[in-house]
C-alpha cells in the first residue's frame, strides 16, 4: 500500500498518520511473535526513533512500511528468550478467557476448542510459516513480506498458500 | 485437482493480476469444488485472524492487569495516610486551651509509650497543642500518635521544641519515619508478589500537615543496598 511519505521527514503530521497507521499492526506481530507487550512497545518505540534518524540522515522513503515491519521483525529476533514462546507452550489461559469473554457457556466450550485446535496448528506451522501469516495478517501485500524476511515474492506466495492450507487441514475449518 | 487451486489463496490476498482475477472468478462461478476449497481457506485466514487479535487483547489486558494490584494499594495507603493525618490535623487546630485540663498530664504520664518530655510537663499539657497530642494518644495508640509525631517536624516543631526545654535542653529529637506494614496477601491475590518482595511508602508531608507526596517503592529481601554503598 503506497503511503503519503513525500514529506514524512518534515511534515510531523504524516510522520503520525504512519504511527497510528502502523502502531497497532507492530504491536500485535510482535506480540504474536511471542514478545511481552512491554517488550512490543520499546521495540516500536526504538523502530519509530530509528525511522525518524533515518528519514533526518536523507535515507530512503521507499517502502517505509516494509522497512519499519524488517526494524521490529529484526529487533524481535534479537530478543531470543521471547521470541516464539508464544507457540512453544499450550494455550494461554488469558487468550482463553479473552475469546469466550461475553459468550454463552455453550459458545465459550466450542470458542474454547476452537482456538485450541487452531493453537495447535499454528504451532505446528514452520517459523517461516508462522512470519508469513501474521505479516500477512498485518496488511502486507507478498512483495513487502518478501522485504521483510528476506524472500523472493513468488517464495512468500508458496509459503502462504502451505500454511492456510495446513491450518485449513488441521482445523478442519 | 483442479489447475486454479493453487490461486485461490492469491485471489483471496488479492495478489494476481486483474485479467487472472477475472479469469478465476468466472472458474469459481462454474467449479463447485473450487468453491468449496476457497470458502474453507477464506475461513482458515479469518480464524487466523482472529487467533492473532485474541492473542494481542489477551497481552494487553495483561499488561494493564500486572500494575493494577500495586496501583490499588498505593491509592488504598494514601488514603488511610491522607484520613489519619487531616484527622489529627483538624483535631490539633480545633481544640481550645480550656479543653485541655492539666490533669491529663499525669495520666499520659503513666503510659510508657509517650515520650518523657511531654507526658512530664504540665505546661506542654496546657497547651493546645500538647493537649491535642495527649488526647489524641489517648484515645488513638497507635497510628494517630505516630500521624502526630510526624507532623511536628513542620507544624508543631515551634511548640514542642519549646516544652522539651523546660525539662530538657536538647531539641526535640528528629522521629523515626511511619511505618505501615500491610500484608501483601491483603492487596494482591495470591502469587502475584514473589516471595520476599515487599513495599515501602514513602510520604512527605507539607508544612499545613496534609500530605505532599507519595511513592511506592518495591524492594525484595536480599538486595537491600548496604549502608557502605554508595
Amino acid at each position: 500500500m503506497a503511503l503519503p511519505l513525500a514529506r514524512l521527514a518534515t511534515d510531523t503530521s504524516e510522520a503520525t498518520i504512519l504511527y497510528h497507521e502502523l502502531h497497532k499492526p507492530l504491536l500485535r506481530y510482535l506480540v504474536c511473535l511471542g514478545l511481552t507487550a512491554y517488550d512490543a512497545q520499546d521495540v516500536v518505540q526504538d523502530a519509530f526513533v530509528s525511522l525518524h534518524r533515518h528519514l533526518a540522515a536523507g535515507g530512503s522513503q521507499e517502502n517505509i512500511r516494509s522497512w519499519l515491519f524488517r526494524v521490529t521483525h529484526n529487533a524481535a529476533r534479537n530478543r531470543q528468550n521471547s521470541y516464539q514462546r508464544r507457540f512453544s507452550a499450550p494455550l494461554d489461559a488469558e487468550v482463553e478467557a479473552s475469546v469466550i469473554d461475553g459468550a454463552t457457556p455453550e459458545q465459550a466450550v466450542l470458542e474454547k476448542e476452537r482456538f485450541c485446535q487452531l493453537h495447535n496448528a499454528v504451532r505446528l506451522l514452520t517459523p517461516t510459516e508462522r512470519e508469513c501469516l501474521l505479516l500477512r495478517a498485518g496488511g502486507l501485500r507478498y512483495r513487502e513480506i518478501g522485504e521483510v524476511l528476506g524472500m523472493a515474492t513468488s517464495t512468500v506466495g508458496d509459503t502462504v498458500e502451505r500454511a492456510i492450507k495446513k491450518l485449513a487441514e488441521k482445523c478442519n475449518v | 485437482m483442479c489447475e486454479f487451486s493453487k490461486k485461490l489463496i492469491a485471489l483471496i490476498d488479492g495478489e494476481l493480476l486483474e485479467c487472472e482475477s477475472a479469469q478465476l472468478e468466472r472458474h469459481l462461478r462454474a467449479c463447485a469444488e473450487c468453491r468449496n476449497q476457497f470458502a474453507r481457506y477464506k475461513r482458515a485466514s479469518a480464524a487466523f485472524d482472529a487467533y492473532c487479535e485474541a492473542t494481542f487483547a489477551a497481552e494487553t489486558r495483561r499488561k494493564s492487569s500486572r500494575w493494577l494490584p500495586a496501583a490499588v494499594a498505593v491509592g488504598a495507603a494514601a488514603a488511610v495516610i491522607a484520613a489519619l493525618l487531616i484527622f489529627t490535623h483538624k483535631r490539633a487546630v480545633q481544640l481550645p486551651p480550656q479543653m485541655s485540663p492539666p490533669a491529663e498530664a499525669a495520666h499520659v504520664a503513666a503510659q510508657p509509650a509517650e515520650p518523657a518530655v511531654i507526658a512530664t510537663n504540665p505546661a506542654a499539657a496546657a497547651h493546645p497543642i500538647g493537649s491535642a497530642i495527649h488526647r489524641a494518644s489517648r484515645r488513638h495508640v497507635g497510628a494517630t500518635v505516630l500521624c502526630v509525631r510526624n507532623v511536628e517536624r513542620e507544624t508543631l516543631s515551634a511548640a514542642l521544641v519549646q516544652f522539651s526545654r523546660v525539662r530538657n535542653p536538647t531539641p526535640f529529637p528528629p522521629q523515626p519515619p511511619i511505618e505501615i506494614a500491610i500484608p501483601a496477601d491483603a492487596m494482591f491475590p495470591p502469587g502475584a508478589v514473589p516471595p520476599g518482595m515487599s513495599f515501602t511508602a514513602e510520604l512527605t508531608i507539607a508544612a499545613d500537615g496534609s500530605p505532599e507526596h507519595l511513592g511506592l517503592r518495591p524492594r525484595l529481601a536480599g538486595f537491600e543496598r548496604s549502608k557502605n554503598q554508595p
